[in-house]
């Protein structure tokens, strides 16, 4: 589980993060988490959690391997990577996963380019998808939470999509 | 929007049976619901990976 955002940020990205973390503890599966540094737990649903500094990743460009995540995750060998709402370290991750031979399943969720459209930055919301068409080219493949989503990525030229929607919590 | 709430503040019963709609609607959008689904698509994209990587599976 690669993801952008974790505890203590609480946030949607976060939110979708800790309820898969327990659903893959409760089925017995193995995890580790790996996010940026934020003095986060060290440890969630049983699965130990690695920061990584901004230092580790920022400095790389993108399409660079970045030693300490290709290395955590060449240590553990995991079946799949889940790239929660991937930027930098998400896209380092993905990255590592092609190189190191492992499936990679990346979660679209952030919609910074209609943010952008919503503030009028014409100019950001290019940039934006750009980024976005390049982060998610690197995915086996890429979820989105909405058919409206989904028909942004397709727009990109993105192929490997699918419609993930997100759990309501019935317990409140 | 003042006329719904009337509505639904006079009538217990109504409420009631709304109540319940929405919640046998959100029912199968549980995140244990949600996450079997993601595990599917785990399991479809490494599966994909395998016969990718192996030679014998032609």
């Amino acid at each position: 589980m690669v993801t952008e955002s974790f505890l203590p940020s609480l946030n949607g990205v976060t939110t979708s993060v800790r309820h898969v973390l327990e659903q893959l503890a409760a089925r017995g599966h193995e995890a580790i988490v790996i996010t940026p540094s934020a003095e986060s737990p060290r440890r969630y649903a049983g699965f130990a959690v690695h920061e990584v500094p901004a230092i580790g990743y920022r400095s790389f460009q993108v399409g660079m391997p970045v030693p300490q995540v290709q290395q955590l995750l060449a240590r553990f060998a995991p079946d799949v990577i889940h790239a929660a709402s991937p930027f930098l370290l998400g896209t380092a991750a993905l990255a590592a996963g092609r190189r190191l031979g492992i499936a990679t399943v990346a979660i679209y969720q952030t919609d910074v380019a209609r943010y952008a459209r919503r503030n009028r930055l014409r100019a950001l919301e290019t940039a934006a998808w750009n980024v976005v068409r390049r982060v998610h080219e690197g995915a086996d493949l890429t979820l989105a939470p909405s058919t409206a989503a989904l028909a942004d990525l397709r727009r990109l030229g993105l192929t490997r999509l699918a419609l993930w929607g997100r759990g309501v919590d019935v317990h409140g | 929007m003042r006329e719904y709430v009337r509505t639904l503040a006079a009538d217990p019963a109504l409420r009631a049976r709304m109540g319940e709609a929405g919640r046998r609607r959100v029912l199968s959008r549980t995140w244990e619901s949600v996450c079997i689904d993601l595990f599917a698509r785990y399991e479809e994209v490494i599966a994909a990976r395998r016969q990718a990587t192996s030679p014998m599976s032609a």
